[in-house]
């Protein structure tokens, strides 16, 4: 698994891609995240364009990263989530806590 | 729906989770192979990719010298898979609802509630290991 993050104006965009299944992988993210939270970032778009999908492990780390900008009053939201990870957030009703949007641009510019 | 189903057979998977990409596609080859819809073969695999999960992260704790059993039973209509694992099995008690208020922010506990809803049926067996046998039918 992959994550880049490029800075829009105060949003950070992190770019996931590959199999979001738990392990030592979602590491990666969970540690970029906690990386821009200790460097002052409070606003978060996580594109998931490259995340085909997930499993319940991998909704734990996106459960994690989202605990983590919750504590540090900031706000998260996710963009190009695929129909099966959506699946899987209604599923678990985990639809009613993560902010989705269909593109990038739309969910960065919902911080505005 | 095809008379008969060309995926049945078993594979037997170390310990690792970069295996369950090929269970995910061998899932769903299975289940479009049944006669399965879209949608109704991509809860298939989700249920199987959680089992096997399960089965690699707390049956077998990731031990190199434990294997995971997928065992696909196609029948034209009807899905049925059984993962094994060599693990300690798990107490069925401390199984809470994910979707509860007070169980919705946690970071585990969400792949037995998946795999039920998704599935017809799910069983666990815990005399030997874990099995876990699931179906889906058109």
């Amino acid at each position: 698994m992959k994550v880049k993050t490029e800075m829009q104006d105060d949003v950070a965009v992190v770019h996931v891609s590959g199999k979001l299944m738990g392990g030592p992988e979602s590491e990666n993210l969970r540690n970029e995240i906690k990386g821009l939270i200790d460097e002052g970032t409070k606003r978060f778009v996580i594109n998931l364009h490259g995340v085909p999908w997930i499993n319940s492990t991998g909704l734990g780390a996106l459960m994690s990263v989202y605990t983590s900008v919750q504590r540090s009053e900031g706000s998260l939201k996710l963009c190009n989530v695929s129909d099966r990870i959506q699946s899987l957030f209604m599923i678990t009703k985990l639809l009613t806590i993560f902010d989705t949007y269909p593109t990038e641009k739309e969910a960065v510019e919902a911080f505005k | 729906m095809p008379e008969s189903c060309r995926s049945n057979g078993k594979l037997v998977l170390p310990s690792v989770l970069t295996e369950l990409e090929k269970v995910d596609g061998l899932t769903l080859e299975c289940a479009k192979d049944a006669g399965l819809g879209e949608d109704d073969s991509m809860m298939v695999a989700i249920a199987v990719v959680e089992a096997v999960t399960n089965a690699i992260v707390h049956g077998n704790r990731f031990a190199d010298d434990k294997f995971v059993t997928v065992q696909f039973d196609c029948e034209p209509g009807k899905v049925r898979v059984i993962v094994h694992d060599d693990g300690d099995g798990f107490d069925m008690s401390c199984i809470w609802d994910p979707t509860s208020p007070d169980k919705q922010m946690e970071c585990s506990g969400r792949g037995i509630y998946i795999m039920r809803e998704v599935m017809d049926t799910v069983e666990f067996d815990m005399s030997d290991g874990t099995t876990v046998t699931m179906t889906k039918a058109i």
